[in-house]
């Protein structure tokens, strides 16, 4: 195993380990739209009939923190920073 | 519980427009406990069909996806691999030991009834569609677990989904921390993505 492959895995264990309480997902789910989603946590706070509105929701859900948009694939195509 | 650590054999296309759905599926079978085994190449001098016939033996359960068999387009051969390691399959299944006769299989599809028009010698098997979809296959694959593991509780596909993102963010965050673009995440060794799931699955599991 190399140390690139040992720092990865250490860094995803802390991930999973710590996750951040100023940070929300916005996730697709199929038919019934996109979902708002805390950091770390399985349940949805919201789902919104577009990913638009689910981004808007999150804005304004955060007052400070992280958005982390995916796709409908579950992988990442933005972040957006939340500030006061 | 009785199916944990037991071996899944992953019959699938290895290319780059099926690499999305590949990471969903092992996802959810690692969330479920169980152990991936797929064939990777691992030397040039090993011979292909004598792993995939090892993995085939040792395995208590298979899926098999079927929606690259089709050729890309008119010029391109079809893509035979993929029955013809569900039909070794389906052999061990039919004439191996005690224990394989005991076997599992499903098939995944692109779409529904696809199939028939390729390979219709396996209607009356368990098979579904994921129309290319991570979630929808995550959805398939754990209402097939739903069926095969005795299991008092389970849990949602939505929920599986949605740590699947979350595992996704952290690990496209951390490839990006040792200088790797995005798109790494569709491209790591299949080896090293299991290892990282794991990990992951394992942690998470520990505060939930």
């Amino acid at each position: 195993m190399t140390d690139e492959v040992k720092r990865i895995g250490r860094g995803l264990a802390h991930d999973a380990r710590n996750p951040s309480k100023n940070k929300l997902h916005i996730v697709y789910s199929g038919s019934k739209g996109w979902s708002v989603v805390p950091d770390g946590k399985a349940r949805a706070i919201r789902i919104l009939s577009s990913k638009k509105n689910a981004i808007n929701f999150a804005k304004k859900y955060l007052d400070e923190g992280k958005i982390s948009v995916h796709n409908t694939d579950g992988t990442v195509s933005s972040y957006i920073t939340v500030v006061q | 519980m009785s199916h944990l650590r037991k071996k899944i054999f992953i019959n699938c296309p290895f290319d780059k427009e099926y690499r999305n759905i590949l990471n969903s599926v092992l996802f959810t079978i690692i969330y479920f406990g169980f152990e991936p085994a797929i064939s990777e190449t691992k030397s040039s001098s090993d011979i292909r069909i004598n792993q995939i016939k090892k993995i085939i033996k040792n395995s208590d359960y298979s899926i098999h996806d079927l929606s690259r068999c089709r050729s890309k387009n008119n010029s391109d051969p079809p893509r035979f691999n993929m029955p013809f390691e569900l039909g070794l399959d389906m052999g061990c299944l039919e004439y191996g030991n005690t224990k394989q006769r005991k076997k599992k299989i499903l098939i995944l599809e692109k779409e529904k009834y696809f199939y028939q028009k390729f390979l219709s010698d396996i209607s009356g098997q368990d098979i579904e569609n994921h129309n290319d979809k991570p979630l929808e296959a995550i959805e398939k694959i754990r209402d097939w677990f739903s069926v095969i593991i005795k299991k008092k509780t389970f849990e949602s596909p939505g929920k599986i989904w949605n740590y699947y993102n979350d595992f996704n963010d952290s690990l496209i965050k951390r490839l990006q921390d040792e200088r790797y673009k995005k798109d790494r995440v569709l491209k790591l060794p299949i080896t090293e993505f299991i290892g990282y799931a794991s990990k992951w699955i394992f942690e998470m599991k520990k505060i939930n």
